[in-house]
């Protein structure tokens, strides 16, 4: 068994404020657009705390953002420049996770430091982090204030369209956590991923041959979509 | 003194003079002799008839008087010298009174009133100086015309009647007009009606303009020079006049020509105020006059608009002696440049002109004060027991500002009818086509949809209560099927000036097609897309089943590992 240092603090940092607030956001956000079913807290108070984490997470976002554009790291998002190579990665990840993981068969990326994620995290982690996440952000700012922002809101259709747009992102993340949980705990442990996204380390049996785990490597030992960006 | 005063007051009294009372004058006359009525002004005597003097005898005793059947008093003194010095005093009393001699003195009719006695010895004026002559001259066309208009000696006096050349150079203006203007006077109309031209004196002396000569209004008329009275009605004539008033307040003519009222009046509603409509033809008051509860004009026509108002907080505090800086209609509305009712932004502006920290103060605890202030109006929360709706209004996004008629979308009603075929107001997808026509048609640069929350009558937005009682509770609003948006209106500002409303399906709010067509509102909560709902519900659905699938067919293919 060997450990093999794929999140590092700031990610982890990052990871865990973020999903504590995007539940808050969640459920705040239900208890807004849903106040009359729904009686958690006041309506009040509902906007008082989703502005307020809205905020934090807006925040929490840079340490991600730093942290990649700034270290090597940021290799995890795109380890080769190929793209021939990568869909036929990402349908061997496809195939395995319709078939091949139901039969048994080894997962076939192999995570380490500085390729972490399988080709369809990859991927959907830049859309997501990239563009998904930042619409939310700025449809949930000019939400904020709509007068400060009026020109911004008008030059974008209008505030019905602005917050149609943030509804739509919300629901997308709202259906994305149940695949996002439950993905993650297909690491070699159920708990192996979310013990990882604690102590910074994933573990995994050694096996003959396998490549130092500190070394660059477009090789991984088993991510799966469950890690954190 | 002699006094024909009866004991007790009876009706249909007659005064019958006899021939012994006739020979007893003279014989008086003969005695006391006459003084001469011109001794005072020192003008030569003019000369009586005998017969005058023997008439003069009794009746130029002071306080001789008779009681009419009316109640009133009827004097039947000849002041001394007047008649002598009057135009007529050439002709003798028999030249009027050719039914009584110094042998016959009767009065052969029953007199019920001064009123009557006047119209009946004017009788006599006419053998002179007949209708035909009289029509010549317009200051006496509307006295021919009109049956109840005043009689000769109402305006010329009785006995003292003077030269009419002499009497205009020695009397002003206002008093000139007055002689006939301030009797009963009427012009009779086309239509068979009737139009007073009497001036009520009264009110005249109380007016601010007691100073100013009659002329300085009715500057076509003049001592020397009076045309016929127009045959037009008096509203008509109200709203001709109004512009001479223009003529010194020409600032606030310049701010009524601006007003819904002046618009109202332009497009011939004959209802539109004038300026006489609440300041009076001849009775205008002071400023102050018309900010009290009793004085304020506006009731005449908005009658239920004042009743809330003065159960309003505004209205009660007005009441008071120490709040007298309460608002009255014209502190909000404005006096002279009234605005339509739907010119919300304007009456928000008067709001926090008063209320100065409003805007602080509800920043305090309402989340996107700014956005609240715009697409709320201040009744809507602060008259809690008004009714609310949301209004859509048309916004030209171009050229930013909102939509109206005159301003680029003439006809609407008509177009609006001609989508709505069903007649049940718009629902989503009529409203949808109905903008999507407009920005096809270029008319208007990029036409949308904004909403505002409103109460739903001009009375129910006066209905404003104390701040202790105002909706503060968000899911008042904020909440799937409350009552704001179980009312929906699309207006728009009509070439007059009014915002004409139409109704439209409160499903226009939460429809998917809104996104398009009311882009510019949104509660959240309230008025939400039900198909995002929808969509919530299947993606949640979907998140769960993936996993639970997953798993399922995990465990389903274990034993084959």
């Amino acid at each position: 068994m060997r450990r093999i240092y794929v999140n590092p603090l700031p990610v982890r940092v990052w990871h865990w404020i973020n999903a504590t607030g995007f539940v808050a956001l969640i459920v705040t956000g239900l208890q807004i657009r849903y106040g009359g079913l729904i009686g958690l807290m006041s309506f009040e108070t509902a906007v008082d705390l989703h502005n307020w984490v809205g905020f934090v997470v807006i925040g929490n976002y840079f340490i991600w953002l730093f942290f990649y554009l700034f270290s090597d790291k940021i290799t995890v998002y795109h380890p080769e420049l190929n793209p021939r190579k990568y869909y036929r990665e990402a349908f061997r990840q496809i195939r395995y996770y319709g078939f091949g993981i139901l039969r048994g068969d080894p997962n076939p990326h192999h995570a380490n430091p500085y390729n972490k994620f399988n080709p369809l995290q990859r991927m959907l982690y830049q859309i997501i982090m990239l563009l998904i996440v930042p619409i939310q952000f700025v449809t949930g700012l000019l939400l904020w204030d709509v007068t400060r922002f009026a020109g911004a809101v008008e030059w974008l259709g209008g505030v019905r369209v602005v917050d149609t747009v943030h509804v739509l992102i919300f629901i997308f993340f709202a259906g994305f956590l149940f695949i996002h949980i439950y993905l993650a705990s297909l690491g070699r442990t159920p708990s192996a991923h979310f013990k990882a996204m604690f102590t910074g380390y994933e573990e995994e049996e050694d096996e003959a041959g396998e490549d130092d785990p500190g070394r660059k490597s477009t090789r991984g030992t088993g991510g799966e979509p469950g890690l954190a960006p | 003194m002699i006094s024909s005063r009866r004991e007790g007051k009876r009706t249909g009294r007659v005064l019958r003079a006899s021939p012994v009372i006739a020979v007893a004058a003279f014989i008086a006359l003969c005695f006391v002799g006459f003084t001469p009525t011109h001794a005072a002004t020192g003008d030569p005597a003019p000369a009586l008839s005998e017969e005058d003097e023997i008439c003069l005898s009794c009746h130029g005793s002071e306080g001789m008087e008779t009681e009419l059947a009316s109640g009133e008093t009827l004097s039947l003194h000849i002041r001394d010298g007047a008649f002598a010095a009057s135009v007529h005093g050439s002709l003798g009393c028999t030249g009027c009174h050719m039914d009584v001699d110094a042998a016959d003195h009767s009065m052969p009719a029953t007199i019920d009133s001064r009123r009557a006695y006047s119209v009946q010895a004017s009788e006599v004026c006419l053998q002179c100086h007949p209708d035909e002559t009289l029509k010549e001259g317009p200051a006496h066309h509307a006295r021919v015309l009109s049956a109840d208009g005043p009689a000769c000696a109402e305006c010329h006096q009785v006995h003292s009647i003077t030269n009419v050349a002499q009497w205009k150079a020695g009397i002003g203006e206002t008093a000139y007009c007055l002689t006939c203007h301030g009797q009963t006077l009427a012009v009779r109309l086309e239509d068979g009606g009737s139009r007073s031209l009497s001036v009520d004196q009264a009110a005249l002396r109380k007016s601010v303009h007691l100073n100013h000569e009659c002329t300085s209004c009715h500057g076509e008329y003049s001592k020397d020079f009076h045309t016929a009275a127009t045959s037009a009605g008096k509203r008509e004539r109200s709203i001709v006049l109004a512009e001479t008033c223009g003529q010194c307040h020409e600032d606030k003519f310049l701010q009524y020509e601006g007003s819904i009222h002046a618009t109202l009046a332009k497009t011939g509603d004959l209802a539109a105020p004038v300026c006489t409509d609440c300041h009076g033809s001849h009775s205008v008051g002071p400023k102050a006059a018309y900010e009290t509860l009793a004085g304020v004009p506006c009731k005449n026509c908005h009658d239920d608009i004042f009743t809330a108002y003065i159960a309003s907080s505004h209205g009660q505090a007005r009441g008071q002696a120490d709040h007298i800086k309460a608002p009255i209609c014209a502190g909000c509305h404005r006096a002279h440049d009234v605005s339509a009712a739907a010119a919300g932004a304007q009456l928000r502006d008067a709001c926090l002109g008063c209320h100065e920290n409003t805007v602080v103060t509800h920043e305090q605890w309402l989340p996107n004060t700014g956005l609240h202030f715009e697409a709320v109006s201040c009744p809507a929360c602060h008259a809690p027991m008004a009714r609310r709706r949301i209004n859509l209004t048309l916004y030209d996004g171009g050229a930013k500002r909102a939509v109206s008629e005159h301003g680029g979308l003439p006809l609407f009603e008509e177009r609006l009818r001609s989508i709505d075929t069903d007649g049940d107001g718009l629902d989503a997808k009529e409203l949808w086509n109905l903008v999507r026509q407009i920005n096809r048609e270029g008319s208007v640069a990029d036409m949308t949809l904004r909403g505002r929350m409103e109460v739903r009558s001009g009375a129910e937005a006066h209905q404003l209560s104390w701040k202790a009682v105002a909706v503060r509770n968000c899911e008042s609003c904020h909440r799937e099927g409350a009552e704001p948006f179980e009312n929906v209106t699309i207006s728009i500002v009509r070439s007059d000036g009014r915002e004409m409303h139409f109704g439209a399906d409160k499903k226009v709010l939460s429809s998917i097609l809104s996104v398009d067509s009311v882009r510019g509102f949104y509660a959240i909560g309230g008025t939400r897309i039900a198909l995002l709902d929808v969509l919530l519900v299947v993606v949640v659905l979907g998140g769960a089943a993936v996993p639970i699938g997953h798993m399922a067919m995990r465990r389903f293919f274990r034993k084959d590992r």
